[in-house]
Formats: C-alpha cells, structure tokens, sequence
C-alpha cells in the first residue's frame, strides 16, 4: 500500500515536471530578462540560494524538492526561475487549488508579477492560504523572544518566533498564528547525540505555525520563561509578500547548525528580503537570538523605526515574584501560613480583612502553587490540590482583580551585545608582569547579566583567555561552557528555596603561580544563595572537580565556597569568591583561594565597554573590555 | 417491499438529516454538541523539558493530538466550537482563574474564538462563574480528569443564558 502510494507521489510529480517542462519552450520573455531577474537578490532570497565559495552557482538552503519546480539535483537559479514562470503559465492544468502554484509560492508569484508580464495568467483565490494568514484582517507582524533557559543547553540563548495578529487591539490574542523554526530532534535522542548533531548539521529544520498559545503555555507556564513582543510597522504589501513567503517555506526541510544556520538566523534571513529596510548585520559568526532582538530594534524601515511597540508578557514565575515582593509583611505571614496548611485559609474568614488584601494573597498563592505544578514534579497532586482549594476559596470572594504595580521590566534589546574581548595588565608576584587577551563568543559571567540574563549567574562557552607572561605565550583558561544558576528573587517559600549550582568544563589553571600549565578540569558545585539585600546576594557552595594531577596533588578535591555579589549602583558592582579546596589522593594538599573583581560599564561612541580590577592571591589585574 | 424499505429509510435519512441540520443553527443554549465527548479530543501535549525534548526547537505535533476522532457530524468536530474546545483544555487553569477574577486575555481569547459580543462577555463571565462555584466545590472537582472539567466548562459556557450572541456557538 505504501509503495502504491510512493509510485503515485513520484508518477504524479513526474507528470508535473513534465507539464511544466513542455511549457518552458512556451515563455514568452527574452532570455535576457530571465537572466537578470534570476541574478536579482530578491528572486535567490525567494529560492534560498547563496553564494558559496564551493559551487559556481551556488548553494540552496532548502532540500526539499517540494520547494523547487526544477530537479533538485540540478538546480540553478536561472532554471528555477523558467520553471516557475511555466508552472504559473499552466495552472489550469492543476486541479488541485492547493496544489496551484499561486497557492503554493504566493510570494513567488506576488513578486514575479512586478517582474514579468503575467497578465495571461488567471488569478485564482488560494482559501487555504488565505484562512491560514487571516489576510482580509490582519494588521500586523510581531517577532517575540523568549528568555534563556537554564534547564536545557539548547535554550541558553533564548528563542524567537513570529505572531501573525489579526487586530490591532491592546489585548493578547493567544489563537494568533504563530510561525516557530526548529529542529526536527527525534523523541528520546540521548544528550551527547543531541549536541553532536546540532552542531554539525545532523538535524533537519523547518518552518511550522501554530496557535500562539501552545507557546505561551510551553513558555509563561512550563519553561517559566518571560516573553517579549516587537510588533513590527510594516506596509500592506511588504506584509502579504513575507507573510506569502513564510506560508511557501511551512514544512519546507532545511539543515540545522545549532551555532549559526538556527532557528533565529532563519528568523533574521526573513526580514532582508524587504527592500525598505536598513537592518543592521549580524557581526559574530554566530547567531545569538538576542543579538537579532537587538538588530531587529535598531533597524530603520522606510526611515522609521522598524519596531512599533513593545510588550512585555511575563511567565507565571515572574508574575509571582512580582506580586509576592510587593505583599505587606502581613500578607507574606498569611501566605506562609497557608502553604504551611491550606486548612488556614479560613484566617481570611476575618472581617478584619479588607477585600484587597484578601484578593492580594489569593492572587500570589495561585501563581505560587501554578509555579510549583511547573517545578514540582514529584508533588504535582499535593499541589493541584492545594491550588484548587486556594481556587475554591477564591470564587467565594466577588470578581475583582488583585491590585498590583506591574513591574516596568528592561528590554533584553536594550541590554549590550553578547560578545566580549577583553584586554588585561597583570601584576604576578612570582611572575612579574604580563598581560591577558580574553575572547567570549558568548554570554555573560557574574559582572555583567543584564536585562535576558540571569543576574548574578553567568553562562559562558568556548572562552578562551590568553596570558603573555614571563615570556611566555600560554593558554589561561578555555572553558567548553560554564553555568552558574543563580535564585535571585527566591521567596524561602517551600520548593522555592535558595538553591544554586555551578558548572564548569575545560582547561584552568589551578593556581597563578605558574605559566603553561592550564588543566583539564570538571567542577560541579552545589549550594545556596540569599538576596540579603535588593543588591547584595551572598552564597555559599559544596562541590569538588575532577582534574588532571598538578604537582602531585591528585585527580580529585572537594571544596567550598563563599561569595558576595553587591551592586553600588547600575554601573558599578563586584563580586568576591573565597575557596577552601582539599585534594583527596596523594599529600591531601588544602589550597585557599581569593577572587575580587569589580566592574565598572559604560558606553562611548555607542559602543559598550567595561573597566574591571581583579584582585587574587599572587595577583592584579586591570581590564578593558569591549562588548560586540 | 424493497421499494418499501428504501422508501423508509430514505424518509429517516431524510429526516435525521435535517434534525442534525436544525440542532446546528440552533441557537437555544445549551442545544449544541459537545467536542469533548462527540469528538474526542484531549490536552495538547506540553512535555516535561527533557534534554532532547526541547518544546522551542520541536515541532509541534498539532493535529494529531487534538481530534482523536471525529464520528460526530463534520459540523460538531470542525469550526469554532472546536477550536473553542482545544483552547479550552489546553489553557484550562488560566481560564478558570480569569472568570474567578472577571476578565483576562485567555477569556476574552475564548469569547473571540465563539464570537461572543463584547457587550455580553461581562454577562456571560458571570453566569459561567455562578455555575462554576457550585462545580469547583464539589468534593470530586479535584479527582476528575482534564476533559471532564473542560466538557464541563464548556457546557457552561454553552449554557449561558445569553450565548445567542456569540455567533459561533
């Protein structure tokens, strides 16, 4: 049965082909207009070519041959361009109005129409396109970034989709269409295939939609990841022609590359094909989603801001935090006093009690339980229960909103690149003086989280950092990646303790007296930290690291930390970690190490840099660093 | 005789095939099919975040999650009430919570989705919450499964006593 159907799948496209090839000779345009028109950019951005240094002409970013009414295997842009041409000469040998080519490549069409004479061509009303994209009522385009996400490697950076809306009221319409590209990663992939492939094009990519709100409950409820909305000002036509363009490219296969060729590059790609638009380049060779919020938002479209409004939409996380650090300390006993024992819900029976506050505990305690359905996996029935009694409780009470201030939260497009070079004078007492070049493809450490990040973690990978000193040339540090996860707004309210863990793999030294002597190094460590002020966190952390044996220490030691991360102002900050490290093989040899580093940013000419002075055990060290 | 039974089931077709034909423009509240049980469908699938199971870089399996089957009358598994009764399961706590409090983007969503007049949502919000007092206090609220409450509130939103202004119900 299957293969029936697979005969039939490639006779009928066969017949197609043919059809469309017997047309060819039928095109009633000069060759020379055909040839200009297939060198034009916009015809190879429609197609998905690019140039490539590799193959004369070129290389196609899509595999699908649905996507192409020429063979495949001997594409060209020209040749697409005259079978297309030909296959719009034919439609009414399709009787299929899905399977129109008007209806398939309405961009194609809308475009080539300016292009050619298609007035021969008759017209035909796609219904399916024209229900998918809502066009009789659409009004505008919003790209929307999801914030990073610490509990999967692949959501580090942050996503990006495209929100289709069919108003233009203030309120959020979660059945818009939505337009997500990603990875096609079978179930169940084990985690080290998952990262090999990604990263080296083992995975096919493409284009879907959906409702929004199986994003908004994937991210706001599951992930806990905050959205943001860039609606974009866009002109009817430019409109129709990408939103024409996204319906040709819906299931269309692509390669992925985790690092550059993803999810939010082909988001970028979308937007070059308007003409109108001064989008600024993507400068890194790779592609950060941030780093396209932040091109997306500095573009100029028809000498106007390219982004019209922005919105923040925060996830059931945030909402709680929010509403919970706004409470009244009478508020904050009553909540811990419920979730001690839902049965003390009857202390709002008080008529002591005003609506409002009532309404105000009641609101923080369903995003609370909400939030602990999300975390809490192991107490997921205790807490739908208690959540339906704070329910319960709540009809009770009149409709009524809960009032609290929404907190105004910073743009991630205002925040400062995600690239960091640095270059450093260091003092060494054993060494003498040196100095350092340190290169960070991506993202922030402790110092420098801003709006996206989370603040006082870091995450980092492929960092490498350089030393020239005592006249030698050495590798510093090069970390694989490096997290540390940081609760920063955690209520001590149960299951959202102060919890924090660090990670780190790659090469380090481990101590500053000597030079070239960079090891392997895997460090685990687990711990808590408490914002005892809005900007002082202090932590404390138990670990150990597996290493390559240095003077004989050993391969193993565990160790224990302390740290202080203080803000002065929204400028200045540092940070200090104290170790304590005992090798567990060989001398049992106990180190003590201390790190102070403050930071001070600022901005000239536009660009980001930052000042910092790092003081350790043997040494001092004095930055310049320059965001890109 | 044959002619006779043709004859007969021809008129019962007929029949039937016009009673369906009524109940779905009949805009009495309460009358229409229930998705839920005509053509069940079930919550979308939102997976735990698993390391090769990251929901933001795979595609979403719509479709095939939602209608299970559809041996109910095309009219009852397709259009707006269906759509109304994904969103519904799929966005269910943020629904409920929202008619406790009166409005929100997820019920107003809804009200959009069933073409429900702007000017009777307040109405309707307040019927469906008078109802779901009762509901959500029942001893069994907590034990019934997802689709139980969504058929339930569904029906309720189906039950509102001025749901003749939304158009798609």
């Amino acid at each position: 049965m299957q293969l029936r159907l697979l005969l039939l799948v490639v006779t009928s496209f066969l017949y197609i082909f043919k059809s469309y090839a017997h047309v060819i000779e039928d095109i009633p345009y000069s060759n020379e207009l055909i040839t200009a028109v297939s060198k034009s950019i916009k015809w190879q951005k429609l197609i998905k070519l690019k140039q490539s240094p590799v193959s004369q002409n070129g290389t196609f970013a899509i595999h699908s041959q649905r996507f192409y009414f020429s063979e495949i295997s001997t594409l060209t842009a020209k040749e697409e361009l005259i079978n297309t041409l030909g296959a719009f000469m034919s439609t009414e040998r399709v009787s299929n109005i899905a399977e129109n080519p008007q209806c398939r490549f309405p961009a194609r069409y809308h475009w080539l129409k300016k292009q050619f004479d298609l007035s021969t061509v008759k017209a035909v009303i796609c219904q399916d396109f024209l229900d998918w994209s809502k066009l009789s009522s659409t009004q505008s385009l919003s790209l929307i970034f999801a914030t990073g996400y610490l509990g999967n490697p692949a959501s580090y950076y942050g996503h990006t989709l495209l929100k289709l809306n069919s108003s233009n009221t203030e309120k959020l319409n979660l059945l818009e269409t939505s337009v997500n590209f990603g990875a096609k990663v079978p179930e169940n992939e084990d985690p080290i295939t998952y990262m090999l492939k990604g990263v080296v094009g083992g995975y096919d990519a493409s284009f879907s939609h959906s409702n929004f709100y199986y994003h908004t409950q994937n991210y706001l409820e599951n992930e806990l990841r905050d959205l943001w909305e860039y609606q974009l000002n866009l002109s009817q036509d430019d409109y129709y022609f990408l939103v024409a363009h996204i319906w040709e490219l819906i299931e269309q296969d692509y390669i992925y590359y985790f690092f550059d060729e993803n999810c939010v590059y082909r988001m970028y790609e979308l937007f070059t094909l308007f003409e109108d638009i001064n989008l600024p380049s993507i400068k890194a060779p790779w592609v950060i989603p941030q780093e396209v919020v932040r091109a997306i938002n500095s573009a100029t479209y028809k000498n106007g801001p390219l982004v019209r409004k922005i919105k923040y939409i925060p996830s059931r996380q945030s909402n709680f935090y929010n509403k919970y650090w706004q409470l009244k300390s009478n508020e904050k006993v009553f909540i811990e006093k419920i979730v001690a024992n839902t049965g003390q819900l009857s202390l709002l029976d008080s008529e002591n009690l005003t609506i409002a506050v009532k309404l105000r505990v009641l609101s923080t305690l369903l995003d609370y339980y909400q939030y602990l359905i999300a975390v809490d996996k192991d107490n997921t029935k205790h807490n739908k229960r208690s959540y339906t009694q704070i329910l319960a409780y709540r009809y009770k009470l009149a409709i009524g909103k809960a009032s609290f201030v929404y907190k105004e939260a910073k743009s991630p497009h205002l925040a400062r690149p995600s690239s960091y070079s640095q270059i450093s004078f260091i003092h060494n007492r054993k060494l003498g003086n040196g100095m350092t070049l340190k290169l960070r493809p991506a993202y922030y450490d402790q110092l420098d989280a801003e709006s996206g990040h989370v603040r006082n973690g870091a995450l980092k990978m492929a960092e490498l950092d350089l030393e020239y000193i005592a006249s030698k040339l050495a590798i510093r540090s090069l970390s694989i990646f490096e997290v540390v996860s940081v609760s920063n707004q955690a209520t001590g309210l149960p299951y959202d303790g102060y919890d924090s863990w660090k990670l780190y793999l790659g090469l380090q030294k481990q101590d500053n007296e000597c030079t070239s002597c960079a090891n392997f190094i895997f460090k685990a460590n687990k711990g808590l930290s408490f914002p005892l002020l809005e900007n002082t966190t202090l932590g404390g952390y138990l670990g150990g690291a597996i290493v390559e044996n240095y003077l004989d220490r050993g391969r193993v030691y565990i160790s224990s930390n302390l740290t202080l991360n203080q803000s002065i102002n929204e400028d200045w900050n540092f940070f200090i970690d104290l170790e304590a490290r005992k090798y567990l093989e060989n001398k049992q040899v106990t180190k003590f190490n201390f790190k102070a580093e403050a930071r001070y940013r600022f901005r000239f000419n536009d660009e980001h840099l930052d000042f910092r002075l790092a003081l350790t055990d043997n040494e001092t060290m004095l930055s310049l660093g320059y965001y890109w | 005789m044959n002619k006779i039974k043709i004859l007969i089931s021809s008129v019962t077709l007929a029949v039937c095939a016009s009673s369906l034909n009524v109940s779905a423009f009949d805009k009495t509240p309460g009358s229409g099919p229930n998705p839920f049980s005509d053509c069940g469908i079930g919550a979308a699938l939102f997976k735990d975040t698993k390391w090769a199971a990251v929901t933001s870089n795979v595609i979403w399996d719509i479709g095939t999650t939602a209608v299970t089957s559809a041996t109910a009358s095309p009219q009852t598994c397709t259009g707006a009430n269906i759509i109304a009764a994904k969103f519904i399961i799929d966005n269910y706590d943020n629904i409920v919570e929202e008619i406790a409090e009166g409005t929100g983007d997820h019920l107003a969503s809804m009200y959009g989705v069933l073409g429900c007049d702007n000017n009777v949502q307040t109405e309707i919000t307040a019927n469906i919450r008078n109802d779901m007092v009762q509901v959500i206090s029942q001893a069994n609220y907590q034990d019934q499964s997802l689709v139980q409450k969504s058929s339930t509130l569904y029906t309720m939103v189906n039950n509102s006593s001025v749901v003749g202004n939304c158009a798609a119900i």
